[in-house]
């Protein structure tokens, strides 16, 4: 299964990444009186309430949170690895404010917490993405700084120190890349999967991604209780948020084993 | 799934001697319902129903009086007196009384209470009770038809203590009018019931209306047909269908005296070329723009046709590619495989549109196709309305607006097109154009306000500061148990009190 | 014990503080606010600015709000309820929000514990189907399950097989059917209760491979108390270190679901720009987290095994 799921995720990675290379453009693919269009050759998913392919809109929609995505763990990363080592490492008072940050973040609920940012520095896929990743940083600061602290004071370390092994490189190498790389993955699968779900479901509500660019959340909003617009539009994406979603738990589930195993 | 739903649920208990409600959906529910502080369509919607005003509109839509009973207007044009009703009294008993009007007008005008409806009682200099039922208004200046400006919702002097009225103040939920019905129960989920006032001094029929929040609006007509609200408001274009075919539902069609335009910033290049904004103009082919989202009649200018402001000699324009090239070239556009450039840049423009416009959305889609098909390119933002207010109005941070005017029956086009009006975020200015709405704002005269709004119908359109689209036909819903029913194009419920329920 | 306590209550306290200074520092900020969604915003602005008390600089702000909240006053909504208290706007809905919330988080993790009981140590199917449906966000689940019952409903009535049902249109009508829905649809989504079921099932393994068990069998004792003493503590901490997450399933489901909560209406007042009632639901859920949390390490600390040993 892991592997199953990295294979997806590369390929939402992939379609993302190579869509804007295709020919097909949102504004130029919209023709009323092909509306609601069963699956054919020409369409093989069918079209919607606009006569736009829905095939292609679902590829498309990729972007709508790959790229946001991404940034959010960018995000993540440099504010909650850093936070979360300083507090392991040092300890003490560095460590008592650190994760006094950590504790104020995480009593505000995640998605309340970017509802708000969304309301008031505008609705954009970046103010999105910069939330998400702040609002996930102090899980992710936790994490790090417990599995730190537990070390820090470990044979492992110990050892290594009486081998001369520096202080920088102690953290860099042996802490964080060592002992912390799987759990990092982890967590920046978690919050790649909670930000699609955020994602589609701002969309949905009619507050993220809007017409006439796609997203799986706003596709799903608009055509389900037309007549006669079949199955497909209600199928396709929540299949597709549905598969995405279980392939960022495959590989956490398979890292977590590893790191287990190991 | 089928075993499972008969076994689980209950059955409806029959309503019996209870009379049925009249419910009805609103995206949101009003949130303060005291006339002074209305905001929204829905505490309009809702205050029709519990308050009223000195005069109405009849079914024509002219005013005919409502609390009051006989007017007379100075020959001078600058007072009027007016006579009210007699057997009139509030929900909670006491006597309607000149008081009562006199406290209105005051309240509204007192800066303290900071009313968004401040603008409806400007022109009223002074106001005092000459006896119980019987009030005098001068104005500031002569006034040619002031019944049309006194639909204003009078609120119960004896209520409040001082005319800085305030939003905490416990009206806001439990309001008392004159109106033939009266807020019973402000509910826990967002619902509101209103229930007959048994001495109303007129006549209505419904018992019991219930307004019902369903804040998703694809949802509002599937209720409708499973027969859980009794009407809708306002249908959405792409439900028209749906319920066209459904035996137990009626439609509504009202017009509202409001257009829509594709607005162009005039400060800005090259929108500031009158040869672009037309030829932008000519490459919109409207009835395909319109044919999505209903039906509407095209205009040509800033009035609706059934205004007595139209100008009917002035066409609508129809779409011609070719003259819109010519046009662009004219205007040092060059054509470089499917884009205008001109000094090698492409014309790309942004248009934005509101977020709560339902219709606005595939409008905007389609206009983008439009145009990136002649070779423009246009990127599209969706606004909320405080976003809207300050990028738009305020920063005129924008290339193209698609959006809608609405008026009332004044339709007065002051603030929008005259250089110094404080709705012309195009940047608009023609001094003749200043000149004829001057005139029209200060004559008394009907006639002349006609001919004068008439040349400037033209004179606007000919300017293309903007792209006149249409006045759009809006439908309500309602289930064919109402009968009697007829809809007011804006306040909805005003003709409520003929309206009956089997 | 007791020092234990005050220092997470102080904590508690600290934390929300820091709510405070967080969100009015976000707010403050912000670009716009709520005197731009009148219509005659220009003409109004100098009274309102003032009564609503909007052009204060950020630390005054802070201080005055912070003195209000010390006298129990969240001051008032600005547009989603025009002058009304806070407090008044939101008590009910807050009480019914927590019902469900609370009501979720025992549904999931009793079907959670329940299920890890019948599913650990083995293979079974149970646990991907479980999976399957859990990892579905709240959204689309409570989409389906609206457009599902409704539709094959009003089949049926069409054709004359059942009467109209009480509960008939989802989600209008108010209906114990309806809550029964939300409340299972939180419980289920989003991968709640994924999550409670793998993590119940790997403290079970761990409490089967501690020895407690057998030192329980060995002294004759009842097997279960044995298991749920050791079981429950931790899995209560875990699952309130996800009330936060709960509580984003909530706005969600209740604006798809029409249950007027606090999270339906904070969605209303972060659209609207209703600051005041968005700061005070936001403090609200913190604090009502940051309590949940209290009371769980309470919990855990009355209920743990080892207390003994380290008291």
């Amino acid at each position: 299964m892991p592997w199953l799921g990295v294979g997806l995720l590369i390929g939402v990675l992939g379609i993302a990444a190579l869509i804007p290379l295709a020919s097909y453009d949102v504004v130029a693919d919209v023709d009323p009186t092909r509306a609601f269009a069963g699956p054919g050759l020409r369409h093989p998913l069918g079209t919607d309430h606009l006569g736009r392919d829905i095939l292609w809109r679902m590829l498309l929609a990729s972007r709508a949170f790959v790229g946001p995505g991404l940034l959010a763990c960018l995000v993540c990363l440099g504010f909650g690895l850093p936070l979360g080592a300083a507090a392991g490492w040092f300890s003490g008072a560095v460590a008592a404010v650190i994760r006094y940050l950590f504790t104020v973040v995480q009593g505000l609920p995640r998605f309340i917490l970017v509802l708000l940012a969304l309301s008031i520095y505008g609705n954009r896929p970046s103010v999105l993405a910069i939330a998400a990743g702040l609002a996930y940083a102090p899980t992710l600061g936790e994490a790090i700084f417990e599995r730190i602290e537990g070390l820090r004071s470990s044979e492992f370390i110990a050892a290594h120190r009486a081998h001369g092994v520096s202080e920088t490189r102690l953290l860099l190498v042996h802490l964080l890349w060592g002992a912390c790389r799987r759990l990092l993955a982890r967590h920046l699968l978690a919050l790649f999967a909670f930000l699609l779900i955020l994602e589609t479901t701002l969309s949905y509500l009619g507050f993220g991604v809007e017409q006439p660019h796609p997203s799986w959340g706003n596709m799903l909003a608009f055509d389900l209780d037309h007549d006669g617009s079949g199955w497909m539009p209600l199928v396709a994406p929540a299949t597709a948020i549905w598969l995405v979603i279980a392939a960022t738990v495959w590989v956490r589930q398979g890292l977590a084993e590893e790191e287990h195993g190991a | 799934m089928t075993r499972l739903v008969p076994a689980t649920l209950l059955m409806l208990s029959a309503l019996g001697a209870h009379a049925a409600p009249l419910r009805y959906a609103e995206d949101r529910a009003p949130g303060i319902v005291n006339p002074a502080f209305a905001t929204s369509m829905s505490e309009a919607r809702i205050n029709e129903l519990i308050f009223e005003g000195l005069f109405t509109d009849s079914q024509e839509l002219a005013s005919v009086p409502k609390l009051a009973e006989r007017a007379e207007v100075a020959a001078d044009k600058r007072s009027m007196v007016i006579g009210l009703r007699r057997e009139v009294t509030w929900h909670d008993g006491t006597v309607f009384s000149a008081d009562d009007v006199v406290f209105t007008i005051k309240a509204l005008q007192d800066p303290r209470t900071a009313s968004p409806e401040m603008g409806r009682v400007e022109w009223i200099a002074n106001a005092e009770a000459v006896d119980p039922h019987t009030v005098k208004l001068t104005f500031h200046q002569p006034e040619f038809a002031p019944e049309d400006k006194l639909h204003f919702k009078i609120l119960p002097a004896h209520h409040f203590r001082d005319t800085a009225i305030s939003r905490s103040d416990p009206f806001r939920n439990r309001p008392i009018g004159t109106g033939p019905w009266t807020l019973t129960s402000y509910n826990d989920d967002n619902s509101i019931t209103l229930q007959r006032y048994r001495d109303y001094w007129g006549d209505a029929r419904i018992d019991e209306f219930r307004m019902r929040e369903v804040a998703d609006k694809n949802y509002q007509a599937k209720l409708i047909v499973y027969e859980s609200i009794e009407a809708l408001v306002r249908v959405l274009p792409r439900d028209l269908a749906t319920l066209q075919n459904d035996r137990k539902v009626e439609l509504y069609p009202y017009q509202t005296n409001s257009w829509w335009y594709v607005g162009f910033n005039l400060s800005r290049e090259p929108m500031d070329d009158p040869r672009v904004r037309q030829a932008l103009a000519l490459m919109v082919d409207v009835p395909e723009l319109l044919a999505p989202i209903g039906t509407g009649d095209r205009v040509s200018g800033p009035f609706v046709p059934s205004s007595p402001f139209y100008n009917h000699d002035v066409p609508v324009l129809e779409q011609n590619i070719e003259r819109a090239a010519a046009l662009l070239r004219e205007a040092g556009f060059e054509r470089d495989g499917r884009t205008w450039k001109r000094d090698g840049q492409p014309l790309a423009l942004r248009i934005a549109s509101q977020k709560n416009l339902e219709t606005a959305q595939d409008v905007v889609i389609n206009l983008q196709t439009q145009f990136q098909n002649q070779g423009v390119r246009v990127e599209a933002t969706f606004l909320d309305i405080s976003d809207w207010k300050r990028q738009i109005w305020t920063d005129r941070d924008y290339d193209l607006v698609l959006s809608l005017w609405t008026f009332d029956r004044n339709e007065d086009i002051h603030k929008q097109f005259h250089s110094s009006g404080s709705r012309n975020f195009s940047g608009y200015a023609n001094p003749e154009v200043d000149e004829l709405l001057d005139k029209a704002k200060a004559t008394t005269d009907p006639q002349e306000k006609r001919a004068l709004f008439r040349q400037a119908h033209a004179k606007i359109a000919q300017e293309q500061p903007m792209v006149f689209l249409w006045t759009l036909d809006s439908y309500a819903a309602m289930t064919t148990k109402a009968q009697n029913v007829v809809i007011h194009p804006f306040t909805f419920f005003t003709f409520a009190p003929s309206w009956t329920l089997r | 014990m007791a020092l234990a306590l005050g220092r997470e209550a102080l904590g508690f306290v600290l934390t929300l503080l820091g709510a405070v200074v967080l969100v009015q520092s976000l707010l403050y900020f912000a670009p716009g606010d709520a005197i731009d969604t009148l219509p005659n915003a220009e003409e109004l602005r100098p009274v309102l600015e003032r009564q609503w008390r909007l052009g204060e600089s950020l630390p005054i702000q802070i201080g005055s709000y912070l003195w209000d909240l010390a006298q129990g006053d969240l001051r008032t909504s600005l547009v989603y309820r025009p002058g009304m208290p806070v407090w008044e706007v939101i008590a009910r809905p807050a009480w019914r929000s927590a019902q469900l919330l609370l009501a979720a988080t025992l549904l999931a993790t009793s079907v959670g514990v329940g299920l890890s009981f019948w599913t650990q140590g083995r293979r079974h199917l149970t646990r991907p189907a479980v999976w399957a449906v859990s990892i579905v966000p709240v959204f689309l689940l409570a989409r389906l399950m609206i457009h599902l019952l409704n539709t094959t409903t009003w089949s049926m009535m069409q054709a004359d097989l059942i009467a109209r049902p009480a509960w008939f249109a989802l989600p209008l009508e108010d209906h114990p059917l309806r809550w029964a829905l939300a409340v299972s649809i939180l419980a289920i989504g989003s991968g709640a209760l994924s999550e409670i079921h793998s993590e119940s099932e790997g403290l079970l393994r761990k409490i089967r491979a501690s020895g407690y068990i057998e030192a329980a069998r060995a002294r004759g004792a009842p097997l279960w108390p044995s298991i749920l003493r050791n079981l429950l503590p931790p899995l209560t901490v875990a699952i309130a270190s996800r009330a936060a997450f709960f509580v984003g399933g909530l706005v969600i489901l209740e604006k798809i679901l029409l249950l007027n909560g606090i999270g339906a209406i904070l969605w209303q007042a972060a659209v609207s720009r209703d600051y005041p009632l968005a700061l005070g639901i936001t403090l609200l859920t913190a604090a009502a987290v940051g309590l949940f949390r209290l009371g769980a390490d309470a919990l855990r600390l009355w209920w743990d095994p080892r207390r003994g040993a380290t008291a």
